[in-house]
């Protein structure tokens, strides 16, 4: 789709500001059944962050051992790829979670 | 002028995989299905307000106030409402309003949806939608926010998978007395746990099932219609709204647009909880009937996962507040537009003692209906009464 690199430029301006910082899991879940962008990742866990800065903030924790995708575990943001997309698309880059 | 709102006739077509139907067929069933259901002639409604969350995703369908238009040969006013879920609920609300300005008019509320013609993959994408632009981008469906919010509670009350699963057990249990229902089969606590995982820590059986169906109620002000030993009044019909992403809400553990919208509709019923017998409540997922509950203000918070795993609003417990006797979104299935009518239409049969094999047996006077769309985004929650 022509508009997907626009979003994704947009995005990105966002996700900018949302890098390097630390914070807190509050929620999280494991997904099974995912529409076709992620379906080829799953199951991935996603997490609800509070930041230290009081924003909550979605993203997919990475490089963790199973017992750290918990409610109250630390963890910091990072820039990692996001997604499937399709040959004519823009490769999509956001935030990630990893626990520290 | 304060005149009354009366629901005087409602159809459901049956709900679940319809292959045999498009949604204009579902449409044009339960159109027809009321009109015969009240014995009215189509000249005698003054517009129609349609529920109808995916027809312009899934179908590629839009203007589907056209589509009634020419399947029923109308020219009246024709609306129609999205609010995902909440779709139907709305609808009805909004013909509530409307009817509060039209005295003397009878309008025919409509909900309906068509869900199974693509793949599930397709059908999760379209549901999340319904989620915000940061839910959807990071790989969060549906099913994942409310498992979100099931984590939370789980974690913060001491709960667990078990508590979650009774609220499945209880609606199959109920659904298998309702023959329009997606689902007529008895689950136990052991099929719910050993059903895969949809989103951590929900489950298949913990999931309301992709569904076709469509249903439809008659509500009327008309004086010469609505013949009091058949109409159940509309007391109050109130919805609120909340924000798009879970992430921004002070709390994880409460819909507050549902505990806005319910205490708008007590205040306005002049009402008590303890009068209220019967009760549809939006079980979309295990954990949002246990939100719903507390949220609506009937349980205390953090009290739903022991009151859930003890059956209390099972039709078996003898309590006089029975929930879902429909089988509830669970296993009467959930055409998404749909719901909301066919939960205001279940309050109504149960009122009226229209509703067979499944009547409550003691009688009730009062019955509340909670439709939600979204994770919370909007709720509608409507009170009737006899």
């Amino acid at each position: 789709m022509s508009q997907q690199a626009v979003r994704t430029w947009r995005k990105s301006k966002k996700d900018k500001s949302l890098l390097g910082l630390k914070g807190t899991i509050t929620s999280w879940t494991e997904v099974f059944v995912a529409p076709p962008k992620f379906e080829s990742q799953t199951p991935y866990t996603i997490v609800l962050v509070r930041l230290d800065s009081g924003e909550n903030v979605y993203g997919e924790l990475v490089d963790f051992e199973k017992t750290q995708a918990c409610i109250g575990q630390a963890v910091k943001s990072i820039l990692r790829k996001v997604g499937t997309v399709g040959e004519e698309e823009v490769v999509e880059y956001g935030i990630k979670f990893i626990p520290v | 002028m304060n005149n009354t709102n009366a629901i005087i006739g409602y159809y459901s077509t049956q709900f679940g995989e319809l292959w045999d139907k498009s949604l204009d067929d579902l449409i044009e069933e339960a159109f027809h299905g009321v009109l015969t259901e009240t014995s009215l002639e189509k000249k005698q409604i003054n517009a129609v307000f349609l529920g109808n969350m995916l027809g312009g995703v899934v179908e590629e369908t839009l203007l589907l106030s056209a589509h009634i238009a020419e399947c029923m040969d109308l020219h009246v006013p024709i609306y129609r409402v999205e609010a995902a879920c909440a779709s139907g609920g709305l609808a009805f609300q909004t013909a509530h309003e409307y009817l509060n300005s039209h005295p003397g008019e009878t309008v025919l509320v409509l909900g309906a949806e068509k869900m199974t013609d693509v793949s599930s993959s397709e059908i999760t994408k379209a549901l999340a939608s319904a989620a915000s632009s940061e839910e959807q981008s990071v790989g969060l469906t549906f099913p994942g926010v409310y498992a979100l919010m099931a984590q939370h509670y789980l974690h913060t009350y001491g709960f667990n998978e078990e508590h979650l699963a009774s609220i499945s057990v209880k609606n199959h249990a109920h659904g298998t007395l309702n023959e329009k229902a997606h689902f007529r089969r008895l689950v136990s606590i052991a099929d719910v746990l050993e059903s895969p995982y949809v989103a951590y820590p929900l489950k298949v059986l913990d999931s309301s099932p992709i569904s076709d169906g469509a249903a439809a109620l008659i509500l009327s002000n008309d004086p010469t219609l609505i013949k009091k030993e058949k109409t159940a009044r509309v007391l109050a019909s109130e919805t609120a709204t909340d924000t798009i992403s879970i992430a921004k809400r002070k709390r994880l553990d409460t819909l507050e647009a549902t505990v806005i919208s319910s205490e708008k509709a007590f205040h306005k019923s002049k009402i008590n909880h303890s009068q209220i017998n019967i009760m549809e409540v939006h079980d979309c997922f295990s954990i949002a009937e246990i939100l719903a509950l507390e949220d609506l203000g009937f349980w205390e918070k953090g009290q739903g996962g022991r009151l859930a795993k003890e059956m209390v609003t099972s039709r078996e417990s003898g309590n006089n507040l029975i929930v879902n006797t429909s089988g509830g979104l669970k296993a009467a299935g959930h055409p998404v537009g749909g719901t909301g009518i066919k939960q205001i239409g279940e309050v109504y049969l149960q009122l009226t003692g229209k509703a067979g094999a499944r009547q409550v047996p003691s009688s009730c006077s009062y019955g509340l209906a909670h439709n939600v769309g979204g994770s919370g985004g909007v709720a509608v929650v409507t009170i009737l009464g006899i």
